[in-house]
C-alpha cells in the first residue's frame, strides 16, 4: 500500500506539474499559432471564392502570371 | 445563493466574450471542409488547446470526481492508462497519421474509403447513436454543477440545462469549427487556470494528509491498488487500454481535431502533448472527489463508501465535489472557476454537438440521398443539413438528459455507450489500414457484433461494465476476422 501511495503521489505531482506548465506554453505560443491559422483560413477562402475569376489578382499570381 | 454580484459578473463576462468571440468565426467560413476541420489548418499549439478543451469538460470534472470519491488513489490508473495511451499513439502516430493522410471529414468517411458506401452508411448510424447517448447524460449532470455550485435552486435545472444549450449552440451552428476552435482557445486558457486554482483549494481545505488517511481508513487497500479495487482489477486495466486506444484514434471529436491539423507531423505533436495534458485532466478531478470524501463522507455507506453530508443534506457520490467547491472558494474565485467549468462545458459540448450532427450529415443523410439517386448537395445545401443535424441532436440532448439516469458510476456509463461503435470501428480501422486481407463482410460483422456486444449486456442483461467492454470489443474483432476469411476481399480491394 505505501508503494501505491508513494507511486500515485509521483504521479500527481508530475501530472499537476506537467498540466500547469504546458498550459502556460500554450497560452503564450497559441495566440500567434491561432492568428496564423486564421490567416491563412482567410486566403484560402478568398482563394476559393475567386477561383473561377479570371480577372482575379489572387488566381493570376497562382498561375504565374 | 452562494454566489455575490461580483461572481455573477464574472461569469457573464465570460459568456459574452465567449459568445462573441465564437460568432467571429463565420468570417473565416467557405465550404463545408473550412465548417467540419478548419480547412485543415490548424498548427500545433492552436490544436492542443482545441483538443484538450474538448475532451476537458464539466463533465469530465464530475465523473472523474466521482471516480476518485468511490475508489480513491486506484482510480488514478484510469487516468494513468489515457494519458500514456495518448502520448504513445501520438509518439507512433498508429492510426492518426494514416488517418490524416487520407483527409477525411469524419471517422465513418473510412470506411467507403476502405470498404464501402453501405457500411459507411451503418458506421454512420452506430457512430451517431453510440455519441448520441454518451453525450446524453451531459446536460443534466453540467447543470447540476452549476446549481450546486452557485446555489441556484435545483427547480431551476432545467433553465440552467437549456440556457447553456442554447448558447453553445450558437455560434457552434452559426460559425462551426472555425468558430470552435477560437472558443476553445479562450475556454481552453480559462479551464486550465481554473483547474489549478481547485487543487490548490481542495488540497488546503482537506489537508493530505486527512486525504491519506481517509482513503487508508474507508477502502484499506484497495483504496490505492487499482488491481485488487472491487470495481477494477486486471480486467478493468486491460479494458481500459483497449477502450483508450479506441477512442484516441476512432472517436469522432477527437479524430476531427487530427483531420483539421495542418499535416500529419502536426496531428501526432498535438495527440503526444495533449497525453500529457490527460494525466492531470484525470488525476486533479480524481483528488477534488477524494478530497470532498476527506471533508463530507460522513454518511451511511453506500457502495463501499460513506455518502457525503453537507449542511445536512445527504448527497450523491457525483455531487459532493460541487459541493466542496461552494463552500470552500471564496467570493470572486467561485465566479472564476465557474466560469472556467462553463468554459469546460461549452468547449466540449459545441466540439461534440459539431462531431456528431457531422456524422449524422455526411455519413447518414448524404449517402441516403445518394441511395435514393437524388443529386449531390452543393456547399450551401450541405451547412443547411449540418445546421440542421445540429439542432436534432440539441433536441435529443434535452430530452434523454430529463429522462435518463445513469445506473452507476458515470464513467463506466459514458464508456460503455462509446463502445457500442468504439469496438467495431477501431477494429475495423486498425485491420483496414494494416492488414491486406480485410474485407467489407469483415467491417460490417464487427459493427454490428460490437454494438450487439454492447448494448444487450449493459442494458438489457445489466452485465458488469468490464465484462460487457471486453465482450463487445471481443466480438468485434473475431467477427472481422472470420467475416475477412469467409468472404475476401478481390481484387486487392476489399
Amino acid at each position: 500500500m505505501i508503494a501505491w501511495l508513494w507511486f500515485w503521489t509521483a504521479c500527481l505531482v508530475v501530472a499537476g506539474g506537467a498540466f500547469a506548465a504546458i498550459t502556460v506554453v500554450v497560452i503564450v505560443k497559441g495566440g500567434p499559432d491561432l492568428r496564423e491559422t486564421l490567416a491563412r483560413l482567410r486566403q484560402q477562402k478568398r482563394v476559393d471564392e475567386h477561383e473561377f475569376d479570371p480577372r482575379d489578382p489572387l488566381v493570376r499570381s497562382e498561375d504565374g502570371e | 445563493m452562494t454566489f455575490t454580484w461580483l461572481d455573477w459578473l464574472i461569469v457573464a463576462g465570460y459568456l459574452a466574450a465567449s459568445v462573441g468571440i465564437g460568432l467571429l468565426g463565420r468570417r473565416f467560413l467557405g465550404d463545408v471542409s473550412h465548417y467540419l476541420v478548419a480547412g485543415r489548418e490548424i498548427g500545433p499549439y492552436a490544436g492542443i488547446a482545441t483538443l484538450a478543451a474538448t475532451e476537458i469538460g464539466t463533465i469530465t470534472f464530475m465523473y472523474n470526481a466521482e471516480l476518485g470519491y468511490r475508489f480513491g488513489f486506484a482510480a488514478f490508473a484510469a487516468a494513468l492508462i489515457s494519458g500514456v495511451v495518448m502520448i504513445v499513439v501520438g509518439r507512433t502516430g498508429f492510426v492518426i497519421s494514416r488517418f490524416r493522410a487520407l483527409e477525411l471529414m469524419t471517422v465513418p468517411e473510412f470506411f467507403e474509403v476502405r470498404y464501402s458506401p453501405g457500411l459507411r452508411l451503418l458506421t454512420g448510424v452506430v457512430v451517431a447513436l453510440g455519441g448520441i447517448l454518451n453525450m446524453g447524460v451531459f446536460l443534466k449532470i453540467e447543470g447540476e454543477f452549476l446549481t450546486i455550485v452557485s446555489g441556484v435552486p435545483a427547480r431551476y435545472l432545467v433553465a440552467v440545462m437549456t440556457a447553456i444549450l442554447l448558447l453553445e449552440l450558437l455560434y457552434t451552428v452559426i460559425g462551426g469549427m472555425v468558430a470552435v476552435v477560437i472558443t476553445d482557445f479562450l475556454q481552453y486558457a480559462l479551464l486550465s487556470i481554473a483547474t489549478i486554482v481547485v487543487s490548490l483549494y481542495a488540497v488546503r481545505a482537506a489537508g493530505w494528509g486527512r486525504i491519506v488517511s481517509v482513503v487508508s481508513n474507508t477502502m484499506g487497500a484497495a483504496g490505492f491498488d487499482p488491481t485488487i479495487s472491487p470495481k477494477f482489477g486486471w480486467t478493468f486495466l486491460v479494458w481500459q487500454t483497449l477502450l483508450w486506444l479506441s477512442v484516441v484514434t476512432c472517436w469522432q471529436t477527437t479524430a476531427m481535431r487530427m483531420f483539421s491539423s495542418r499535416d500529419p507531423e502536426t496531428s501526432q505533436k498535438v495527440m503526444t502533448w495533449t497525453g500529457v495534458i490527460f494525466l492531470g485532466r484525470g488525476m486533479l478531478p480524481m483528488l477534488w472527489g477524494i478530497a470532498a470524501l476527506a471533508l463530507y463522507g460522513t454518511g451511511a455507506a453506500s457502495g463501499g463508501v460513506p455518502l457525503a453530508v453537507v449542511q445536512g443534506h445527504v448527497l450523491a457520490p457525483i455531487d459532493a465535489m460541487p459541493a466542496m467547491l461552494a463552500a470552500i472558494l471564496g467570493p470572486g474565485v467561485r465566479g472564476i472557476v465557474v466560469a472556467g467549468m462553463l468554459a469546460a462545458t461549452m468547449s466540449v459540448n459545441s466540439s461534440y454537438l459539431l462531431g456528431w450532427s457531422a456524422v449524422i450529415s455526411q455519413d447518414v443523410v448524404l449517402p441516403l440521398r445518394r441511395l435514393a439517386r437524388r443529386p449531390p448537395l452543393g456547399p450551401r445545401g450541405q451547412l443547411f443539413v449540418n445546421r440542421l443535424a445540429n439542432l436534432f441532436v440539441s433536441l435529443f440532448l434535452m430530452f434523454w438528459g430529463l429522462y435518463y439516469t445513469p445506473p452507476g458510476a458515470v464513467y463506466l456509463y459514458l464508456n460503455i455507450t462509446g463502445t457500442i461503435f468504439l469496438a467495431g470501428a477501431f477494429v475495423s480501422v486498425v485491420f483496414g489500414l494494416y492488414w491486406a486481407r480485410a474485407s467489407t463482410c469483415g467491417g460490417y460483422l464487427a459493427m454490428v457484433l460490437g454494438a450487439v456486444g454492447a448494448i444487450v449486456p449493459f442494458f438489457f442483461l445489466h452485465w458488469n461494465e468490464n465484462v460487457t467492454g471486453f465482450m463487445a470489443f471481443g466480438l468485434a474483432a473475431a467477427g472481422f476476422v472470420a467475416g475477412s476469411l469467409a468472404v475476401p476481399a478481390r481484387g486487392g480491394r476489399p
